[in-house]
């Protein structure tokens, strides 16, 4: 199945803004992490299509899943 | 009243009356505070109290706006204070020179109307929430990491600071980051714009909101 999956900040140094995936049928958030080769620690908020989920969301056909790293410099 | 002439009627003269007799505490006087400092200053409110245990070194001098030549090694929240009475001498600045932990935080910050984020540790913002909430004071949310910043207005209760880090912040391994001049100084706008907006209750806050901001990208979204 086809998702999009798009990034913010600082990830945007290491990935592209917005990319399509062509994954597994019923995969997870984490799934997609060890996909891209991305440690979750680095990432603050997770998005689904615009909802806050957790690492182990069933992603489903087109979803749009976002990205968030912490930023906490001051 | 010469001085605020300009303000006016963006800001209304009894709008400008609330903000002479507010009370705004700035935790950080770095990157964002800098900025905080001098708008907050500039906007007219008429108590104003910075805190900074930190002293200025010359990584500071690419973005922090009271950071100079001259006062490298001095403490930032009396560079603040000293700079305030600069501006507008009719303020009255408090300056404390200790960094924020649990045992100070409630104590530093109470009797304020609303209260700055510019710090630059995850797990000290969460402590400030928490004294935030304590002492049932708004608190404006900034950060700030290369191109890329982030405002939230988190009222007393909201915790949305465990939204914005997640649960896991007190593990969040932070090591220095860059950050160039022009992002603090965006998401510091943005943060005194908020705290205005408290005091004049006037306007739409970033309430329950994180705005993201991509300089890179000239984005701006919601979340």
């Amino acid at each position: 199945m086809i998702i999009t999956l798009k990034v913010f900040a600082t990830l945007r140094q290491k990935y592209p803004n917005i990319q399509t995936l062509d994954v597994n049928h019923e995969s997870t958030v984490a799934d997609i992490f060890n996909i891209i080769n991305l440690n979750p620690e680095t990432v603050s908020i997770i998005m689904v299509n615009g909802i806050s989920v957790k690492i182990d969301h069933v992603l489903a056909e087109n979803d749009v899943l976002s990205l968030f790293p912490p930023v906490g410099g001051g | 009243m010469q001085r605020y002439q300009r303000n006016f009627p963006a800001v209304t003269e009894e709008e400008h009356k609330l903000l002479q007799n507010s009370k705004i505490c700035i935790c950080g006087c770095g990157g964002l505070g800098g900025y905080s400092i001098e708008l907050a200053a500039r906007i007219g409110f008429g108590y104003i109290t910075v805190i900074d245990g930190d002293t200025f070194d010359e990584t500071n001098l690419n973005r922090q706006l009271l950071s100079n030549e001259k006062n490298i090694g001095y403490n930032k929240a009396i560079a603040a204070k000293e700079h305030l009475q600069l501006i507008n001498s009719t303020i009255e600045c408090n300056a404390i020179e200790t960094y924020l932990n649990e045992d100070n935080a409630a104590l530093l910050i109470k009797n304020h109307d609303v209260v700055i984020d510019a710090l630059d540790s995850i797990p000290v913002r969460f402590i400030l929430q928490r004294a935030c909430k304590k002492e049932k004071i708004p608190l404006i949310h900034g950060a700030v990491e290369s191109w890329y910043g982030q405002v939230s207005t988190i009222l007393p209760g909201d915790d949305f600071l465990d939204k914005i880090y997640g649960t896991l912040a007190d593990q969040i391994k932070q090591t220095p980051v860059s950050t160039i001049s022009f992002s603090p100084s965006i998401i510091s706008s943005i943060q005194v714009s908020e705290a205005v907006k408290i005091i004049i209750k006037r306007g739409t806050l970033l309430q329950n909101k994180l705005l993201i901001v991509d300089l890179l990208q000239t984005s701006f979204m919601e979340v």
